[in-house]
């Protein structure tokens, strides 16, 4: 595959959910130009061509974690990425409902922790399945369950049911 | 297998795909088939995570990302530049087109005819008032008719005209022309804003010299071309400034 066609075919995906992972534009379109740089260089290590967008999502996911970890070495990093998400109990008194959009989505997708936060977008891009998901990241489906469990608990009790 | 570790997996089906296929889910699968209240759930969770799936995707892409990308080529990038001066340039080419020509003053007193007879009557192509104090003045005599005046290529007369004559008590009359043009065909514009304070400059024209004074007066240019001297030119400044006052 030509890299001028997978940028083609990809790149709007790629920046979705590079935005949706980093929750600005702007990095957004950094880590896009960066994965695709990556992308070119690695292109012989894909395997299944059915599975470039996910590859894909993964190159971005990895480009994130550095840049938080880079933050997190330079004293920039959110305190929210580095905390569990909150309790729904603990937590209830502070949680506002909206309803579903897309400002408010990415409001949410801000408070999680980048490990909720991407399998979370993983899932709802729906490039892979949960067991795929496990893979990918190297942990185990149990941690990928738990995490979508509770990040989709945090979705639900965040935004309205009457707007879906 | 009881209701939440059998809501537990089913949270992991993505909406609308094959997951709840998978060899993993039998179990949570045979107890969605025969449990009503899982099956409602169920329902539920699919709803919202299909409504999830639907804003997920609702990002602004920025336009000019493909171009920072790699994969984007020079030929591509040298089309894309080609057709954006191409389109500059004929929303150039429309705005000039559009544009109506304008001259200099110098321009426009050289295409003012002082021999008005062969000028048909203004087109009212353009909206102009004459200078108040020229109406109300009594030894202002204007012509009822105003002519138009054709500068350049295009349809449609340029300047507007009109004879008028000053009387004198002891002299001879004498004859001029007052000229409007809209401000916008003329620049620069002069800087004279009323007629009292334009200057007066001599002419050739026809084998004569008459005297002009040009002037503006907020969207129209006027020009009063005195067969006479530049001392009947001040005079009728001067009363027209009077008169005004």
């Amino acid at each position: 595959m030509e890299i001028s066609q997978l940028v083609d075919q990809h790149y709007e995906s790629v920046f979705r959910f590079a935005y949706r992972l980093s929750g600005t534009s702007h990095e957004a379109e950094d880590i896009s130009q960066q994965a695709f740089l990556d992308a070119q260089r690695k292109l012989d290590t894909l395997r299944d061509p059915d599975k470039v967008r996910a590859w894909l999502f993964m190159i971005v996911r990895n480009l994130y974690r550095r840049q938080i970890r880079d933050r997190v070495t330079h004293g920039e990093v959110a305190l929210e990425v580095l905390v569990e998400p909150v309790d729904q109990k603990r937590g209830s008194d502070k949680q506002v409902e909206q309803s579903l959009d897309s400002e408010s989505l990415q409001q949410v997708l801000n408070e999680l922790p980048e490990e909720f936060r991407s399998v979370l977008l993983l899932f709802y891009f729906r490039e892979l399945s949960y067991r795929e998901i496990a893979e990918q990241l190297d942990v185990p489906i149990g941690t990928v369950m738990s995490r979508l469990s509770r990040g989709k608990k945090q979705l639900r009790e965040r935004i309205t049911p009457e707007s879906y | 297998m009881d209701c939440q570790t059998a809501l537990e997996i089913l949270d992991c089906v993505r909406p609308d795909s094959d997951d709840l296929d998978l060899p993993e889910m039998a179990d949570a699968r045979a107890h969605l088939e025969s449990c009503d209240a899982c099956q409602e759930t169920f329902a539920s969770m699919q709803s919202f995570d299909r409504a999830v799936v639907d804003v997920v995707q609702d990002v602004d892409v920025p336009s000019r990302l493909r171009s920072a990308l790699p994969g984007y080529s020079r030929r591509r990038r040298a089309i894309q530049a080609a057709v954006s001066v191409a389109c500059a340039l004929m929303v150039g080419v429309a705005v000039w087109l559009q544009s109506p020509t304008q001259f200099t003053e110098a321009e426009l007193l050289a295409k003012l005819p002082i021999n008005l007879s062969a000028n048909a009557k203004f087109d009212t192509s353009f909206e102009f008032a004459l200078p108040g104090p020229w109406v109300a003045n009594r030894q202002v005599k204007i012509a009822p008719e105003i002519l138009g005046i054709d500068m350049d290529d295009d349809p449609g007369h340029d300047a507007a005209v009109a004879v008028f004559r000053y009387t004198r008590s002891r002299n001879a009359p004498v004859a001029g022309i007052l000229a409007a043009i809209p401000a916008n065909r003329i620049a620069p514009l002069p800087s004279a804003v009323s007629f009292a304070l334009a200057d007066s400059q001599y002419i050739t024209k026809d084998g004569r010299r008459p005297v002009a004074a040009v002037w503006r007066e907020r969207d129209t240019v006027y020009v009063c071309l005195v067969l006479g001297s530049a001392a009947d030119l001040e005079q009728i400044q001067r009363n027209l400034s009077t008169a005004a006052a």
